[in-house]
């Protein structure tokens, strides 16, 4: 069920009525039954596969409190030797429930590019497999470990309740692309009786037109020439640069919209889900992008994959070794480099199975990494040329050398290939000429869409400039929907209706599968 | 009375989007011949009925076949029909008056794509008088679709916005209100009786190759199989015969696609002899009347010109008579 189906908005305004019209203690039950319907609709067989991950993980969060109290009322005998039992035992748990779910993933998701690579090296011809791959598979499952792992750490106590930890995996608005919800932010909220409250609703209506917004006249006008440049780069060598810029702009109308969309159905149910968008092409560095960018998924990352790299033994040792051989300065950073350099190849692999995901997140590693190595020589270099961190010039020239930086990584996140993003990250340079972009070429990407003109162009600037607008309001700390509550109702009708009548008007439809791009994870 | 306030607020705000929205539909959505067709099927009773595609549109002239059969029959077929459209197109026909013999023309390059979301994608719906097959054909084909089909109908045709003023004179005009055909003419063709399509020969205008699309039987779009199989059981049910057809392309472009076509083909004979249904695909009969040249063609995808069609009519009608 597509966020933009009229079978979607239909059963979000049921699910709305009856949330509210019923005893409020049974509010997260009908929560639960609507997250199973919705994920069911998408095809029965898929639902065995949500159910695995809440089951094993549901168990293992049990069974590791279990452990832990036994513990606490056994300390009198043999203490050290039952502390070290404990653990091993706990971690024998967590051990096989990561693997048990992280490999259902990695089945399910990287199995056909194993045998490819294999099939390349030995020069076999093992036939792919047709497996089915459940929606949002790769959301829920990093939610639910991240469970795991907190209740691991003693973060918080386990959910004793089957049933309200299976609506914690798979709450609706959030299932298809997240954001990745933490059980200590989302659970208690979900469990809460809540009551209607209009103002909290006009917002998160407002959250929905702008999610949309976003997604109909930005992202889906911008894909009709990105796809066209991409898809034909050979017959486009001039536009490499205008396919990537598009692509910026797809990218972030159609994943921040769709996000805006979940978080406003989730408020319409009273529920607060995380913000996983933060103005990112304001960003001054990739770090500071990755803060803005997914932040769920960079959160994530850094507490279940940052955090334990850095803080191993292994990595202890590591930073012990650096420092003899390169110094203090240099063997203090080494370690936190490959923490992100693993973490970054963890993302790529994340965003799919492909060399051109691993580049990805090795690049952005790697950027990140050699800042980081080079933190010291830069304020040194800053200070040699005068150059004044808080001066609005420095700051501009850090948002747009970001901006590049970024861009450059699209290449292989939205070619088919590495040897296609190669090429026209080479085209970017060498076949770049400004005529290019006035002589009319940039129609022709389109033609293959109906009645591609520059009034597509014209929109999608249009609608850059609104959310650009917006951005810039929104990074200078003002928030833009409690000023527009504030305002009279003729002035909040007038805006309602001129982003509501932009969707058919402006919008087009969308040409990815399933309507979101990160639908598809 | 802060609630009542409130909801009266949103009722309001509604109405507002219903008024405009209203407005919109008036003035971009076109005065098309489906309305013609639609009418026709509510006001006339009819032996036959033609469904598929712009083949054959623009290849059947139903009164040419009747003058063979000595039926009375009509084209339903349209430019962006898919199975799913034909199949409700059926069932509104028979609410009316049950006709005895549905005619489909299958095109096997509308079996290997989906129905796109575009201005003809809602183009027959629209045209349904509220009923319960509305209501079915709307839970069919829009449910699952972009929800601005729904709650804008125009948002299809939201680029015919330079036609604005001829679509509003048009929607004012008594040709309108009587379902009137002339406002259709137009010097490359014109809608004619029965829902027949005439297209004329023009000169200097080369003939395309761009809507050729080839069969590949890894591409069969499952819904089409689905109202296939709908449509057959429905036929059954009613007690009304189904006949399959496909009408000739160009000599020129079956021979160089051969193999697509021929593929096609066997597919499509084995699936109506699955389900016990004649079928005469015309590209592979030995009918010397009919004109393959491309002379007979508007374009290299076989949209028959009308006169080609015009003996074409007459060549199925005497295969319709075999029954």
């Amino acid at each position: 069920m597509s966020l933009i189906s009229m079978k979607f908005l239909l059963f979000v305004l049921i699910a709305v009525i009856g949330y509210y019209s019923i005893p409020k203690k049974f509010q997260w039950v009908w929560l639960l039954i609507l997250s199973y319907i919705y994920y069911a609709s998408s095809g029965i067989k898929i639902v065995f596969f949500i159910l695995f991950s809440t089951i094993t993980t549901y168990t293992a969060g049990i069974l590791l409190h279990k452990i832990s109290t036994c513990h606490a009322e056994n300390q009198d005998t043999n203490r050290s030797f039952r502390k070290q039992q404990i653990i091993s035992q706990k971690r024998l748990i967590v051990v096989t429930t990561l693997i048990l779910n992280f490999g259902m993933l990695g089945i399910l998701k990287y199995t056909n590019f194993v045998i490819d690579i294999f099939n390349h090296i030995s020069g076999n011809q093992i036939t792919f497999f047709n497996f089915l791959l459940p929606l949002g598979i790769s959301f829920y499952t990093f939610q639910s470990m991240g469970y795991l792992l907190d209740v691991y750490w003693e973060r918080y106590k386990p959910e004793f309740n089957f049933f309200r930890f299976a609506l914690f995996v798979s709450f609706f608005p959030q299932i298809l692309q997240g954001p990745i919800s933490r059980f200590d932010h989302l659970a208690h909220q979900l469990f809460e009786q809540h009551t209607f409250n209009w103002a909290q609703a006009e917002v998160a209506v407002q959250r929905i037109l702008w999610g949309f917004f976003k997604k109909m006249v930005l992202a889906d006008n911008a894909a009709m020439f990105v796809d066209g440049i991409f898809n034909r780069y050979q017959e486009f060598p001039g536009l490499s640069i205008i396919a990537v810029l598009g692509y910026s702009i797809q990218l972030y109308g159609d994943f921040s919209g769709g996000i805006d969309v979940v978080i406003g159905i989730a408020g319409l149910f009273g529920i607060t889900l995380k913000e996983n968008f933060k103005q990112p092409f304001f960003a001054r560095s990739i770090s500071d992008f990755w803060h803005r960018w997914h932040i769920t998924l960079g959160t994530w990352m850094k507490d279940y994959i940052f955090y334990p790299i850095s803080l191993s033994k292994g990595m202890s040792r590591f930073g012990k070794f650096a420092k003899k051989t390169f110094g203090k300065k240099v063997g203090r950073t080494l370690p936190i480099c490959a923490a992100n350099i693993v973490v970054f190849l963890v993302v790529g692999i994340w965003h799919g199975a492909a060399w051109k995901f691993i580049i990805y997140g090795l690049y952005n590693g790697l950027i990140i990494a050699f800042s980081g190595l080079m933190a010291a020589n830069y304020q040194k270099w800053k200070k040699a040329c005068h150059i004044n961190d808080k001066s609005k010039l420095w700051i501009v020239f850090q948002i747009v050398r970001t901006f590049i930086l970024v861009n450059i990584s699209w290449f292989f996140d939205r070619a088919d290939s590495v040897r296609q993003a190669l090429i026209m990250m080479k085209n970017a340079v060498t076949h770049f000429e400004i005529t290019s972009l006035l002589n009319g070429s940039i129609l022709e990407t389109g033609k293959s869409v109906q009645n591609f003109s520059i009034i597509i162009l014209i929109i999608l600037l249009f609608g850059c400039a609104i959310v650009f607008m917006v951005s810039f309001i929104q990074e200078n700390k003002i928030a833009v929907q409690q000023v527009l509550i504030s305002r009279p109702v003729m002035i909040r009708w007038a805006v309602y209706l001129m982003l509501l009548f932009a969707l058919p008007i402006l919008g087009q439809p969308p040409t990815s599968s399933g309507g979101f791009i990160y639908a598809q994870f | 009375m802060h609630n009542f306030k409130k909801v009266g607020g949103i009722v309001l705000f509604i109405a507002l989007c219903v008024v405009i929205s209203g407005m919109f539909n008036f003035m971009l959505v076109p005065y098309s011949y489906i309305r013609v067709d639609v009418h026709n099927i509510q006001e006339k009773k009819y032996d036959d009925l033609y469904i598929g595609t712009s083949h054959g549109k623009a290849g059947i002239n139903p009164l040419e076949v009747d003058k063979i059969t000595g039926r009375k029959s009509t084209n339903l077929c349209l430019g962006g029909e898919y199975l799913e459209d034909s199949y409700f197109l059926i069932k509104e026909a028979v609410r009316h008056h049950k006709p005895k013999r549905i005619i489909y023309e299958a095109d096997p390059g509308y079996w290997v794509t989906k129905p796109s979301q575009n201005t003809d994608y809602n183009m027959i719906y629209r045209e349904f008088p509220p009923s319960l097959v509305k209501v079915e054909y709307y839970i069919a084909k829009n449910l699952s679709a972009d929800f601005r089909n729904t709650i804008f109908p125009w948002y299809m045709c939201r680029n015919q916005y330079t036609a604005i003023p001829s679509i509003i004179k048009t929607k004012l005009s008594q040709e309108y209100k009587n379902y009137g055909t002339k406002v259709f003419k137009a010097e490359n063709q014109s809608y004619e009786e029965e829902g027949f399509v005439h297209i004329n020969r023009m000169k200097g205008v080369p003939k395309s190759k761009d809507n050729l699309i080839l069969w590949d039987e890894a591409k069969v779009y499952q819904g089409n199989l689905e109202y296939f199989k709908k449509l057959v059981q429905y036929c059954k049910k009613n007690d009304i015969e189904l006949i399959a057809i496909t009408t000739p392309i160009p000599q020129e472009t079956l021979e160089q696609y051969a193999e697509h076509y021929d593929d096609a083909n066997k597919y499509f004979s084995k699936l109506m002899n699955q389900y016990n249904i004649t079928y005469y695909n015309f590209n592979y009969m030995e009918e010397k009347e009919i004109d393959r040249s491309s002379d007979a063609f508007s374009d290299y995808d076989g949209h028959m010109y009308g006169d080609a069609a015009q003996n074409f009519s007459r060549i199925l009608g005497k295969y319709l008579n075999r029954k």
